[in-house]
């Protein structure tokens, strides 16, 4: 035992005593930050159980690549990459054994959203931030997981098309009809939403 | 010379049998610990909704001073620690970790409730309640 | 899609020009665009905020359990050639079965030390997480079994009187 108090450390104290394989000062990371890269796993995967397993995978991964963060990020972006590439592999792995339903095969070649009316008022104008959340919550739920990933991406990660591109594994242009897609589906499901309140 | 060489060679040879000894015991102390978790829970349903538990299990349950007449078994399991080695489980809606301490010695850690470090041998069984009503982890050496 | 890549600001600045321009002009154009960003502006403050289900210590515990279980084991040295062994074992050897010698003569002159010092070992250490929070320990000898049971805030699990225990 090193004697530091790790609780009020802060993060890039924490990550060079645990780079020296003081597990204690690892634990601190997790503690802080598990919620974070849980969520985001669960914005992936929208399964708890995958998400608890895969935020599990990319705590270990991250300990055993901890030589490999050199600080150009924070060290939550750096996890929340990880997380984030370990839940695309399960996602593909999900989609080898899958059988696509004719709308996802139709969404995937574009053409749905253009056939969804515009909707002209705003579905989330005036409702309260938890409530917001939780509708949107509700929503992204019913995204493919195709859709929910680059809008998930794009929206909470920042990510541009490129970059999305990249990390998915597809061309722009498929990122590009899958956001399109993806947003127009939100704000039709949150149209609904709103005439059923 | 030869005399005194012989004389050596005794004590050498005695020394080393016993240091051998010591050395075997050590090992047994320290070899991967062979547990059994079950969860069971305790009734006085002459119906028992789950098989009961093993007879030499109920004797030591039914000595207790707990008031249920039967136990019967929602889940077992059984797992081999290696010494320091330890492993989460959820049983009956409890959180909890085991850990081989070596020696035949475990700490059962529940979480957000408590810890208890005890001697774990052959003839030793450890009992403690769970979230889950009238539900009991029975930790043991596994036969 | 011209108009989202606009919106998210993807295209380059002549292309996003005659794109805005082309909006301001065309009514479909407008309201495609505008529920593009009503969409993007509600997202960007509303991502759901989600605890981990399990406890700290229940998910590090199994981090730290497969942590341990990556460590790379270290190598073990080659043995020595067996005279130079054999030399290695007798000084070292001497000087513990002497130990263990008195340590046996001990053991059986205070057989009653012997059997309380097992009898201690077998007792349970028990504490408990919570400052509000009780355990009490029931020991039958005879059966070798220990009983702890934890108070639970919403526990109803009714418990006997403790009765002798043999």
């Amino acid at each position: 035992m090193s004697g530091i108090n790790y609780s009020s450390a802060d993060d890039d104290a924490l990550v060079k005593a645990a780079r020296q394989g003081e597990l204690a000062a690892f634990e601190e990371l997790v503690f802080r930050h598990r919620d974070q890269i849980y969520a985001r796993a669960f914005s992936m995967t929208r399964h708890e159980e995958d998400a608890v397993d895969l935020s599990q995978e990319a705590w270990i991964k991250g300990w055993q690549r901890l030589g490999q963060f050199q600080g150009d990020s924070s060290f939550t972006t750096w996890m929340t990459r990880i997380v984030i590439n370990l839940c695309l592999d399960h996602l593909r792995k999900q989609k080898r054994h899958r059988t696509d339903s004719i709308e996802e095969l139709e969404e995937d070649s574009g053409g749905v959203e253009r056939q969804m009316p515009v909707v002209t008022v705003n579905p989330t104008a005036g409702l309260e931030r938890a409530e917001l959340r939780k509708k949107i919550d509700g929503a992204l739920g019913q995204l493919t997981a195709e859709h929910h990933t680059v809008l998930v991406l794009h929206e909470f990660e920042d990510m541009d098309y490129k970059t999305i591109a990249k990390t998915v594994g597809c061309s722009m242009g498929t990122v590009m009809s899958r956001l399109f897609y993806a947003r127009r589906k939100m704000a039709a499901l949150l149209a609904d939403l709103r005439k059923e309140s | 010379m030869s005399t005194s060489f012989f004389s050596a060679t005794r004590l050498a040879c005695a020394a080393l049998g016993l240091l051998l000894l010591a050395g075997v015991t050590a090992r047994a102390a320290d070899k991967d610990l062979k547990l059994e978790a079950q969860l069971v829970v305790g009734s006085n349903d002459p119906q028992p909704k789950g098989p009961p538990v093993s007879p030499p299990v109920e004797k030591k349950l039914k000595r207790l001073p707990l008031k249920w007449g039967s136990y019967y078994v929602v889940s077992s399991q059984q797992f081999s620690l290696a010494k320091e080695a330890s492993k989460p489980l959820v049983l009956g809606g409890s959180e909890m970790v085991v850990k081989n301490l070596g020696g035949e010695r475990v700490e059962l850690t529940l979480i957000n409730r408590g810890k208890i470090t005890q001697s774990l041998r052959k003839d030793q069984t450890l009992v403690t309640n769970v979230k889950d009503e009238n539900s009991f982890v029975v930790l043991r050496q596994a036969d | 899609m011209k108009l989202q890549a606009f919106l998210d600001g993807e295209l380059p600045e002549r292309e996003a020009r005659e794109i805005l321009a082309w909006s301001q002009r065309d009514r479909e154009a407008a309201s495609l665009l505008a529920e593009l960003r009503n969409i993007r502006q509600a997202l960007a403050k509303s991502e759901p905020h989600l605890s981990h289900p399990e406890s700290r210590e229940f998910f590090w515990s199994k981090i730290e359990r497969e942590i341990q279980r990556l460590k790379p084991h270290p190598v073990a040295a080659p043995p020595r050639s067996g005279f130079a062994a054999l030399r290695r074992w007798l000084f070292p050897a001497v000087a513990v079965s002497a130990l263990v010698i008195a340590g046996v003569i001990a053991y059986f002159q205070a057989p009653t030390a012997a059997v309380q010092t097992v009898a201690d070992a077998d007792a349970p250490t028990v504490e408990t997480t919570l400052a509000n929070s009780d355990a009490t320990t029931y020991r039958d000898a005879s059966e070798g079994t220990t009983l702890v049971l934890f108070s639970y805030a919403t526990d109803d699990n009714p418990v006997k009187k403790p009765t002798a225990i043999n």
